[in-house]
C-alpha cells in the first residue's frame, strides 16, 4: 500500500516538473510561430538591421528593430556598469568586512529593495532621479537612457549582492588562512585571494542580475522617454524592446503584420534572456564543481 | 493592460444594495482615451450615485486601446479622441460588430511651454515645423536660445494621431518623447524650459497655469493675426481656436440598457454641465439633437 502511494506521489511530482517545461516550450513555440509570420512580409535582414521602428507611421510602416535592440543593450550595459562593481563591493563588505550588526541590518534591507514594485521605482525615476539628472548634469530633460540605467541598477543590485555574497562565503577558509599565514593583510587577502577564488560565482550572479535588467519593462517605459530615434549615448531618450511591446500591444489587432512584428520582438527578447540565463547556469555549474 | 500611473484608472464599483435579485445588477466596461478618462469617470461616478444597481468600469489607456477592445469584444463602449482608421473599420466589419458613433463633447488641444519661456503665441505652421523637426532651435521663433525638446504621447494615443494627421501633417520627428499621459507631459514641461508639449484642455482645469509652472500658448491665426486661447470658452464656442476636435464614444450595438442610459446621461443637461465644468465644451444644439436622435434609434435597434 505504502509503496503504491509513494509511486503515485513520485508520478504527480514528475508531472508537475514536466508541466513547467511544457509551459516554457509552449511559450517559446507560440512566440516563434507568430513571430515567424512577420517574415512573410518583412525580410529578416530588414528586421534586424533597420534603423527605424514605426509601424503606424504617417508614410507607411517601418519594422526595423536595430534601434530597439541597441536601446535595450545601452540601458542594460549602463545598469551593469553601475550594479556589478557596487554589488560585488557590497557583497564583499557584508561577508568579509562588516561587523555582525551591519550584516544583520543590511541583509533584510537589501531583500526589501528587491520587493519594491517596478511601477514605484518608475515613479521615483520620474519625480526624483529625472530632476536630479537635469539639475546636476545640465540636461534639458530627465527622460533618458541614464535614468533607466540607474533604476535598473537598483533592481539588479539585490540579485547581484545576495548571490555574490553566497559565492564569497563559499570560498574555503583554508584559502584565507594560507594567505594570512604568508603575511597578507585583510584587504590583500580579499582582493588577491578570496575574490579571484570565486570569480565564476561572481560572474554567474552578475549574469542573473543582467537577465533581470534586460526583461524589465515598466520602470524603463516610464523613465526613458520612448523616442523612436537611434540613441547615441546615455543622455539620449531610448525605446527598449520591452517598452515597445508594452506600448503597442494594447492597440494592435490580432492577425495583422504589426501584431506579428511584436511577437518577433518578443522572440528576440526571449532568445536574449535565454542565452544569458544558460550562460549564467553554465558558469555557476563550473563554480559548484570547483567547490567540491 | 500594462499602463502605468495616472493613465490606468480602473474603478469598479460593486454596488450591492440589500439582497435584491442578481438579475437587477448591471455592468458595462468603458475603455480608452487618456484625454477623456477623467471626464467620463466623473460622469460615471455621478451616474452610479443615482442608480445603485449599475456598475460602470472605466479604464483609460489610449484611444487605440479602447477601439481595439471594442473589436476584441472586451468592452461595450469605447472612448476615443479620434475617428476610426480605415483598418479599424474593416476589422469591425470583418467581425460583424455594428457600432454607433457618438459625439458627447468638444475638446481642444493646448500647446504648453515652461512658465519662463519667452514665447506667448504660436502659429500652426510653427507647431508643424517644430514637431517635424524642421525647427530645432528656439532662437528661430523666439528670444530663447537652445535646442527644442519635443514632448508628446505614445502611438496608442488618439491625440498623437489627431495632431499628426491634422496639424503636423507629416511624421513626427523621431526625437519626440512618448510619455504615458497628459499629466506626465505637464509634469515634464514644468521641469524643462526647453520643452514644448500638447495636452487636452481638460487637464488644464483646476489650478491656474502659473501654479503649475507652465504657460498655455495662444494660437495665432496666420490670416487675420488674432490670437485665440484654448482656455477661453468663448473662443472655443465660436470655433475660433483652431485645434478643436470632437470627443467621441463608440457604442457596440445592440447596446445594453445601462450603456444607453449612461450615454443619455452624458447628453443630458446635467452631463453637459459637468463637461463645461471640466474645461471641455458642451455640444451645440444641432449636434446635440442629432446625437439624441441617434440614441433613440439605437434603442429601437435593440427592441
Amino acid at each position: 500500500m505504502r509503496d503504491r502511494v509513494n509511486r503515485l506521489m513520485a508520478l504527480i511530482i514528475q508531472a508537475c516538473a514536466l508541466s513547467s517545461v511544457l509551459v516554457l516550450m509552449g511559450i517559446f513555440l507560440m512566440l516563434l510561430i507568430n513571430g515567424a509570420m512577420l517574415f512573410k512580409e518583412v525580410s529578416v535582414f530588414d528586421f534586424l538591421t533597420g534603423m527605424t521602428w514605426n509601424p503606424g507611421a504617417f508614410d507607411g510602416p517601418a519594422y526595423g528593430a536595430l534601434s530597439l535592440i541597441w536601446s535595450t543593450i545601452l540601458v542594460t550595459i549602463g545598469a551593469m556598469l553601475m550594479a556589478i562593481p557596487l554589488g560585488i563591493a557590497m557583497a564583499a563588505f557584508m561577508s568579509e568586512v562588516a561587523p555582525r550588526f551591519w550584516r544583520n541590518l543590511l541583509k533584510p534591507l537589501i531583500e526589501l529593495l528587491a520587493g519594491i514594485p517596478s511601477v514605484v521605482l518608475g515613479f521615483i525615476g520620474i519625480e526624483l532621479i529625472g530632476p536630479l539628472l537635469q539639475k546636476y548634469l545640465g540636461l534639458s530633460t530627465g527622460f533618458n537612457a541614464l535614468n533607466g540605467s540607474i533604476l535598473l541598477c537598483l533592481m539588479a543590485l539585490p540579485t547581484i549582492i545576495s548571490l555574490s555574497e553566497e559565492a564569497i562565503r563559499a570560498v574555503p577558509f583554508s584559502f584565507k588562512e594560507a594567505s594570512y599565514g604568508l603575511g597578507a593583510g585583510k584587504w590583500e587577502t580579499l582582493i588577491k585571494v578570496t575574490l579571484p577564488a570565486c570569480t565564476s560565482g561572481l560572474i554567474a550572479s552578475s549574469m542573473l542580475g543582467l537577465g533581470r535588467a534586460l526583461g524589465e519593462t515598466m520602470t524603463v517605459l516610464m523613465v526613458t522617454g520612448n523616442a523612436l530615434q537611434f540613441p547615441h549615448g546615455f543622455y539620449d531618450s531610448v525605446r527598449t524592446l520591452t517598452s515597445t511591446i508594452a506600448i503597442e500591444l494594447g492597440e494592435v489587432a490580432s492577425g495583422t503584420t504589426h501584431y506579428f512584428a511584436l511577437f518577433a520582438v518578443a522572440s528576440l527578447l526571449f532568445c536574449l534572456c535565454l542565452i544569458i540565463n544558460i550562460a549564467a547556469e553554465a558558469i555557476a555549474a563550473k563554480f559548484r564543481y570547483r567547490q567540491t | 493592460m500594462i499602463r502605468p500611473y495616472g493613465t490606468v484608472i480602473f474603478i469598479v464599483f460593486f454596488a450591492f444594495s440589500g439582497c435584491r435579485q442578481v438579475a437587477d445588477f448591471r455592468f458595462i466596461k468603458v475603455m480608452g482615451s487618456d484625454s477623456e478618462v477623467n471626464l467620463v469617470l466623473s460622469m460615471a461616478e455621478k451616474y452610479m450615485q443615482r442608480d445603485s444597481l449599475a456598475s460602470i468600469g472605466i479604464i483609460g489607456g489610449g484611444s487605440g486601446m479602447g477601439i481595439a477592445s471594442l473589436i476584441n469584444q472586451r468592452a461595450q463602449l469605447a472612448n476615443s479622441s479620434r475617428e476610426l482608421t480605415e483598418k479599424e473599420t474593416n476589422l469591425l466589419k470583418e467581425k460583424n460588430i455594428e457600432i454607433l458613433r457618438l459625439v458627447f463633447a468638444l475638446d481642444a488641444i493646448a500647446f504648453v511651454v515652461h512658465k519662463d519661456h519667452p514665447l506667448d503665441t504660436i502659429t500652426l505652421s510653427q507647431v508643424s515645423a517644430l514637431y517635424q523637426g524642421n525647427i530645432r532651435d528656439w532662437s528661430e521663433i523666439s528670444r530663447q536660445q537652445g535646442p527644442v525638446r519635443l514632448y508628446g504621447r505614445q502611438s496608442n494615443s488618439g491625440t498623437y494621431l489627431y495632431l499628426r494627421d491634422q496639424i503636423v501633417k507629416a511624421e513626427y520627428d523621431n526625437s519626440l518623447l512618448g510619455l504615458n499621459g497628459n499629466a506626465q507631459i505637464l509634469e515634464a514641461i514644468r521641469q524643462d524650459v526647453s520643452g514644448i508639449g500638447y495636452v487636452s484642455v481638460g487637464y488644464l482645469e483646476g489650478k491656474s497655469a502659473s501654479e503649475k509652472q507652465i504657460k498655455v500658448l495662444m494660437v495665432k491665426n496666420e490670416e487675420n493675426g488674432n490670437c485665440y486661447s484654448p482656455l477661453s470658452q468663448e473662443d472655443l464656442k465660436a470655433g475660433l481656436y483652431p485645434v478643436q476636435r470632437p470627443l467621441l464614444q463608440f457604442l457596440a450595438l445592440p447596446a445594453s440598457d445601462l450603456a444607453l442610459d449612461f450615454v443619455q446621461f452624458e447628453l443630458s443637461a446635467e452631463g453637459q454641465d459637468m463637461i463645461r465644468k471640466n474645461g471641455y465644451l458642451p455640444l451645440d444644439t444641432l449636434t446635440h439633437q442629432q446625437m439624441l436622435k441617434a440614441l433613440t434609434k439605437a434603442r429601437q435597434h435593440e427592441g
